[in-house]
């Protein structure tokens, strides 16, 4: 697959990439030459992808976070431009998911862990590389909404509510930061297969969302994380973007045709 | 879906901001042909698109339609326009959109090629004293969603990129659309410049790249308007 997309040598921090959809970003920004800043919760996890990295010849800093740790988000900012001069882009992927819960059994552990992981703590992350993207004239936020969210889709109340403020928070702002040369963006993928049940009989509403979201697609199938959601990522972390700012774009093969 | 250099793009329109993306996308190095007639049928699209594909060797990879009927770009009072006003202007700007899709779809079908349709924001927004140009606009996006679901396992995408709307009404009565389009403060404001601003996102949509990017809106307006 050609790309025309330019991301050589730039630093991109990727928060949540040793699994799912940050991983899949993760390796087609590695391809596309950037260099990387990954984080995980999991160390094991994040030894993993660091050591794949290292295969590839990618040059990055692998670091454990905490999604709600903000003082970390600040010191992983600060280890990023120490390591590489600078900060490029960031893409705020990391978030807690959690199963399929009626609304009337969800607790306020429930909204807690997913507004601390979700719009949270992407805006640690956001206001902590705003510092260096100013001062820089340029950079690239890309924020993670849900194509769930936006059809609220049952079962999954806490994570589209979070999801939902993400897409808030990133239209704030890109109005606040494009003054400074930072473009603020949203991407609302589909890409499930590591959060499908294996077998369907284990978890039927889920399997039921997953089996009606794909049939819905004009391109009817799931999206890889790396060949169909990483390049409309890296779209919005390049220059092709500059004028896009405040806007979703949906990676779900056409499932949702909004607005 | 090609790489840029050698790509085979038509560009439809007569206005600056179809000279300004054909201009962007030379730069990105796309062999491009302007359509920029008027046309009456759909016979008159067939032998232009037919035309254009021998101009640039004999496919065509994207099209990029901006065309409209000159009337739309003029500011009048809905409640005044008569039938045959819209009959001429928006039935008619309408019409050409779906016959340019229809007879680009063989084409772009067998390129796994792109349609792209450029848009203004008073589409999805409203423009007062701009209804049948924010109908068109509208009407277009649909036509862009259909093409994309029937087009979907052809590989061929069809996708609409909605633009400030100084582009069609020029920069008094866009500057005044884009205060009514938005209640806050816009990211970077202006119209955005066609060939180096707009041009590399309508490119980015021919790209293998953007190959999971079907009947999407992708708006470019610096920011102002942000519904979805």
């Amino acid at each position: 697959m050609g790309n025309d997309i330019d991301l050589d040598g730039h630093v991109i921090i990727v928060t949540g990439a040793s699994k799912g959809i940050g991983l899949g970003i993760a390796r087609h920004l590695a391809d596309l030459g950037a260099r990387l800043v990954v984080t995980a919760r999991k160390p094991e996890a994040l030894e993993a992808l660091s050591a794949e990295l290292d295969g590839r010849g990618t040059p990055h800093l692998a670091r454990q976070l905490n999604t709600t740790d903000r003082e970390g988000a600040v010191a992983l900012a600060a280890d990023t431009a120490a390591a590489f001069g600078r900060i490029d882009g960031l893409v705020a992927n990391a978030q807690t998911f959690l199963s399929v819960t009626p609304l009337e059994e969800i607790t306020e552990r429930n909204m807690d862990l997913l507004l601390d992981t979700g719009p949270k703590g992407t805006l640690w992350g956001m206001q902590s590389v705003l510092p260096y993207m100013r001062e820089q004239g340029r950079g690239r936020i890309v924020t993670m909404g849900s194509n769930a969210a936006i059809n609220g889709a049952a079962g999954y109340g806490p994570y589209v509510s979070s999801k939902e403020a993400i897409r808030g928070i990133t239209r704030v702002a890109a109005r606040e930061w494009g003054p400074y040369g930072v473009t603020v963006n949203c991407v609302c993928p589909v890409s499930v297969a590591h959060r499908a049940p294996a077998n369907p009989e284990d978890d039927p509403v889920r399997a039921a969302v997953f089996a009606e979201t794909f049939k819905s697609q004009p391109i009817a199938r799931d999206g890889d994380a790396a060949n169909d959601i990483g390049p409309i990522v890296a779209f919005l972390l390049s220059d092709a973007s500059q004028y896009m700012t405040g806007q979703t774009l949906m990676a779900d093969g056409g499932a949702i045709m909004r607005p | 879906m090609t790489t840029r250099a050698g790509r085979r793009v038509v560009v439809t329109g007569d206005t600056a901001l179809a000279e300004g993306v054909a201009a962007g996308l030379r730069e990105l190095g796309a062999l491009v042909v302007l359509l920029d007639a008027a046309y009456e049928t759909e016979d008159d699209v067939r032998a232009a698109m037919e035309a254009a594909g021998d101009a640039l060797g004999g496919g065509i990879d994207q099209v990029v339609h901006s065309w409209v009927e000159p009337a739309l770009l003029d500011a009048q009072v809905f409640a005044e326009l008569s039938e045959e006003t819209w009959a001429i202007a928006c039935e008619h700007t309408l019409e050409v959109a779906w016959w340019t899709a229809r007879q680009a779809s063989p084409a772009l079908r067998e390129t796994q090629g792109s349609l792209v349709f450029l848009v203004p924001t008073i589409g999805m927004a409203g423009g007062a004293g701009y209804a049948m140009l924010a109908a068109v606009a509208e009407g277009v996006r649909v036509l862009a969603k259909g093409c994309g679901r029937q087009w979907g396992t052809t590989g061929a995408t069809c996708n609409t990129v909605a633009v400030a709307p100084h582009h069609w009404t020029g920069d008094a009565a866009g500057a005044e659309l884009t205060r009514n389009i938005t209640l806050s403060v816009p990211a970077f404001g202006g119209q955005g410049d066609a060939a180096s601003d707009l041009a590399p996102l309508v490119a980015l949509l021919a790209d293998d790249d953007a190959h999971f990017l079907t009947a999407a809106t992708m708006v470019a307006d610096g920011g102002t308007w942000m519904g979805l």
